[in-house]
């Protein structure tokens, strides 16, 4: 057993500003999440759309609903317009959508079956 | 005699449970390794689940749900190496999901102040608020995303400063599988 290996992984996709995270993300803080999450933010700065896939992550605790908002908040300062991926058939991607949306009514979420 | 407090929505068991399982822990552990919260939670759900006619929905909800409850009782304990207990109970309508720690008084009143306004103001307003302030927001998601009622029961502890809770989230077993 490797006590040090994530549970998770965030990679960027080919074209510039596309992410794809998988896994297992429960962190134990917003800044183990701003850490996990720095490459997306500092990516932020270099592109006028990004999208983030989140269909593959199994879960995400609130602690990691807070990191991501910190992302869209950075996202939203430098005009970056957000795209995030989620899939209906996971119970908590799908609450996703209005959990964000609210505050941020920019983002768009597509949900795939 | 004991004092008892209830805070928010905390209904009682509606009769003989029809699965329960109930784990013991000290908050230590999972602070030492955190995953630990994520392993015990994944348990209970993979336990439950067997309850379930959509069975993926309910482990994956409940796995949510006890998470939470498990994080909160390593962030909030008042003595990590006091025993929590983590007890998931289903009556056949309704799932209760607790974890019962010591927690210091100071938490008791954030707990007494986000269960409240969760009473008064409904789920999603706290949520929202907790969203917009970076707040803590574990509690508000359970009780917006699955319509859960969350209340705590608050006694007097056995550790110095401490209190025990035992805090609940009641969900109704239709929320808990999406049907």
């Amino acid at each position: 057993m490797s006590a040090d290996r994530p549970d998770y992984a965030i990679e960027a996709g080919s074209s510039p500003g596309t992410w794809f995270l998988r896994g297992v993300l429960r962190l134990e803080s917003p800044e183990a999440y701003a850490k996990a999450f720095e490459p997306i933010t500092h990516a932020l700065g270099a592109v006028r759309a990004t999208s983030i896939d989140l269909t593959r992550v199994v879960f995400l605790n609130s602690s990691g609903i807070r990191g991501l908002a910190d992302v869209l908040l950075a996202a939203r300062a430098k005009g970056v317009r957000v795209t995030l991926h989620g899939s209906a058939g996971v119970p908590w991607q799908k609450k996703l959508a209005t959990s964000l949306t609210g505050l941020f009514p920019e983002i768009e979420m597509r949900l795939d079956r | 005699m004991t004092t008892e407090t209830i805070l928010g929505r905390f209904p009682e068991p509606p009769g003989p449970a029809l699965v329960t399982i109930s784990v013991e822990v000290v908050p230590i552990d999972l602070v030492t390794e955190w995953r630990r919260c994520g392993i015990l939670a994944d348990f209970a759900a993979g336990y439950l689940e067997w309850a379930f006619s959509r069975r993926s929905a309910a482990r994956s909800i409940v796995s949510t749900v006890v998470n939470e409850l498990v994080e909160n009782a390593a962030k909030f304990s008042v003595d990590n190496r006091v025993h929590t207990h983590v007890t998931i109970r289903h009556y056949g309508e309704v799932v209760h999901a607790e974890v019962r720690n010591e927690a210091a008084e100071e938490h008791v009143h954030r707990l007494a102040d986000v269960l409240g306004a969760l009473s008064r103001d409904g789920a999603e307003a706290v949520f929202q608020r907790c969203l917009e302030g970076r707040l803590g927001l574990g509690l508000a998601l359970v009780a917006r995303d699955y319509h859960a009622a969350v209340g705590a029961r608050v006694t007097a502890g056995r550790t110095p400063g401490g209190k025990d809770v035992c805090l609940r989230v009641s969900m109704s077993a239709q929320e808990v599988e999406q049907r």
